[in-house]
């Protein structure tokens, strides 16, 4: 896969380089946005990471020259600002992703490989937070290799957890989730649907927050590094 | 020492009142003493002209007209001429007395005296104590002076209070630039400004419109700062993810550990920063109405890998509904630093209680912790920016406290730190504000 890196920074771009080298990428690399733009107009990217604050010509304005041509080549902008800044609200116009500065390059082949997968049209269906990976389809769930069938209730309840890895929900929105309206909510029963997917999945694969609700754990940066 | 203007005026403007007041006051006594002995000329020069139309009966030597029971008006009535003596009226006129009023001293009395001639060719006299007269007209006089005396002390009380009122908007607006803190440097409202103070205060709005600008210049500076150091952390980021992609001996794989360590703590301080030069200039436009528990909920998922690694155990005892007014970046960020920090200083084993709390129209945010707590001595310098607590070994980046308090100011709420109230040892982070 052919990427092209447009980051003035050296240092910034000599590691990026030897990162995206090391996870057997090619990598062409530029240094400002004029040439970029030429490069673009001329060469078939499958990936292009682009800075915004770059000398002789402005990230969004190669961005925006890229998407008036009808190029659909996924963009993962890489900035300085972050989601609090207003730059970021430009970005919809035409970038498929942004990573802010400083990040690890798990995060950043993460990205890309998301970037790849949704360019292929084959979004992974299947919800996963690194630990844990559930199959809709067969609403099966894979857990350190080993693969346990769900109940129905236990499938939704679960996949409920994954949709947002590392965001607590308390009883009454899994209840409100996973019942349909006018259906009768027994008592207790989040907690005996947790009690067995716990005794499936091991007793750290749901995490309860004291006062709160439970949550699936966030995906830990060192498995997606390697 | 500085002259004071309101003292000035108050001393002055006194003076002249009690200066003025006591010459009136002279001169009115003045006036109204002559013009009351002059009223009782007048009385007995009527007494004469009646008594000279309706002369006296031949017996009647003299008349005192007691019967009027008032000693004030007590006359002595004479005719002249004949065996002259005092007739028990302690007068006694010798002739020859030249016709008209005079004053007569007899022994130690003074009186005043009419002489006059009836219809019949009979001379009189009708004559009162000068000491009774004076008596009278010095009561006149002293009555006439009551309501100026009166009015003098009046005159003083209102004096003070038209001061006082004059200088309400000075007193008012030094107790505004007083509140004003370096956050909020916004222009004093000019409309309720004597004109003669208008000039000092536009200078002072016109000072405070530099320093605004000046303080915006140096929060831009941390800020774009902070946005500069990104790109250098981040490539130092990717390089020691590059070695680590190399096969590392067991000694550099720790090494490297703590140099991740380093990394991630700097780029932790960057994000502080940036915190702390955004709401330190957050528009106060944002506002909006937040859901309390929503910020709880989304700190402790933030936090909640730290406190897991540390293993802390972070939790909420008790959450009530509560909806605040405010910018959701303060908000944020304020709710986000008193969890951080809780979790933070807390040993290994340690737990940390997140409450929200609604009661008497006042949202309340409880963060207690069960680690080292604060000194007392301490309190109120862990505020301050890069301040840490002696003895502490975490790493925090010494600014979260500040940022909680700046975002505290813009939301209109107040930080308390303490210790527990309950038998546990640790810190008490409450934060108050109103209930939107």
């Amino acid at each position: 896969m052919r990427v092209l890196l447009v980051e003035d920074d050296p240092m910034l771009g000599h590691a990026v380089v030897q990162a995206l080298r090391d996870a057997s990428y090619a990598v062409d690399w530029l240094r400002d946005g004029q040439s970029a733009a030429a490069a673009l107009a001329r060469h078939g990217f499958q990936c292009i990471l682009l800075d915004l604050g770059l000398p002789l010509r402005d990230g969004l304005d190669v961005l925006r020259e890229l998407r008036a041509r009808d190029d659909s080549t996924p963009v993962l902008v890489i900035t300085a600002r972050d989601a609090v800044d207003q730059r970021i609200e430009g970005l919809d116009r035409g970038a498929d992703d942004y990573l802010v500065k400083p990040f690890a390059v798990g995060e950043l082949l993460a990205r890309m490989r998301a970037l790849g997968r949704r360019r292929a049209g084959a979004a992974a269906p299947v919800l996963s937070n690194g630990v844990l990976a559930l199959d809709p389809a067969s609403k099966a769930v894979v857990a350190s290799g080993t693969r346990h069938s769900l109940s129905n209730r236990e499938f939704a309840l679960l996949r409920e957890l994954l949709v947002r890895p590392g965001a607590v929900l308390s009883r009454a929105e899994l209840e409100d989730r996973i019942y349909g309206w006018g259906e009768e909510v027994e008592s207790n029963v989040i907690e005996f649907i947790i009690h067995s997917l716990r005794k499936k999945l091991g007793p750290e694969s749901i995490r309860n927050v004291r006062g709160l609700g439970w949550m699936v754990e966030r995906a830990p940066q060192a498995e997606s590094t390697r | 020492m500085n002259l004071s203007l309101r003292r000035r005026l108050s001393a002055w403007l006194g003076a002249w009142i009690l200066v003025v007041g006591v010459v009136a006051a002279v001169l009115a006594f003045a006036i109204e003493y002559r013009g009351a002995n002059k009223l009782q000329d007048t009385q007995l020069k009527q007494i004469a002209a009646v008594l000279a139309l309706n002369p006296l009966p031949p017996t009647a030597m003299s008349f005192e007209p007691r019967s009027l029971g008032d000693p004030e008006t007590h006359l002595v009535i004479k005719r002249l001429g004949a065996a002259d003596g005092d007739a028990g009226t302690g007068l006694a006129l010798a002739e020859p007395l030249r016709p008209g009023l005079q004053t007569i001293q007899q022994g130690e009395v003074l009186w005043r005296a009419i002489v006059s001639q009836d219809v019949l060719g009979q001379r009189f006299a009708v004559a009162q104590h000068m000491a009774q007269r004076n008596d009278f007209a010095l009561e006149v006089a002293a009555l006439a002076l009551l309501p100026l005396v009166l009015s003098i002390p009046v005159l003083l009380v209102i004096l003070n209070r038209v001061l006082t009122r004059a200088f309400a908007p000075m007193a008012a607006m030094t107790a505004e630039v007083d509140r004003l803190d370096g956050s909020q440097l916004k222009a004093l409202d000019e409309r309720p400004v004597p004109l003669e103070a208008l000039p000092l205060v536009q200078a002072i709005n016109r000072m405070m419109r530099r320093l605004a600008t000046l303080l915006e210049q140096q929060r831009r500076l941390v800020s774009d700062a902070a946005h500069e150091l990104r790109t250098p952390v981040a490539a130092l980021i990717v390089q020691a993810d590059n070695v680590e992609h190399v096969s590392l001996s067991p000694e550099a794989t720790t090494r490297m550990a703590a140099l991740r360590q380093g990394l991630t703590r700097i780029s932790a301080l960057i994000d502080q920063l940036l915190n702390f030069a955004r709401v330190q200039g957050a528009a106060p436009a944002m506002s909006q109405r937040l859901d309390l528990n929503q910020l709880v909920r989304a700190a402790i998922e933030d936090v909640l890998p730290m406190a897991q690694a540390k293993n802390v155990d972070l939790g909420c005892p008790r959450i009530d509904e509560a909806t605040i007014q405010g910018d959701p970046l303060h908000a944020r960020v304020l709710v986000r630093n008193a969890v951080d920090n809780a979790v933070r200083y807390t040993p290994s084993g340690g737990s940390v209680d997140v409450s929200v709390l609604a009661e008497g129209g006042e949202a309340c945010l409880v963060v207690e912790d069960t680690g080292p707590g604060i000194a007392r001595e301490d309190l109120k310098r862990v505020f301050e920016p890069f301040v840490r607590v002696l003895g502490s070994e975490e790493s925090g980046s010494g600014l979260g406290l500040a940022i909680a308090r700046t975002a505290a100011q813009a939301l209109g709420g107040k930080i308390e730190l303490g210790e527990r109230n309950d038998r546990h040892s640790g810190l008490r982070f409450t934060y108050r504000q109103m209930l939107a």
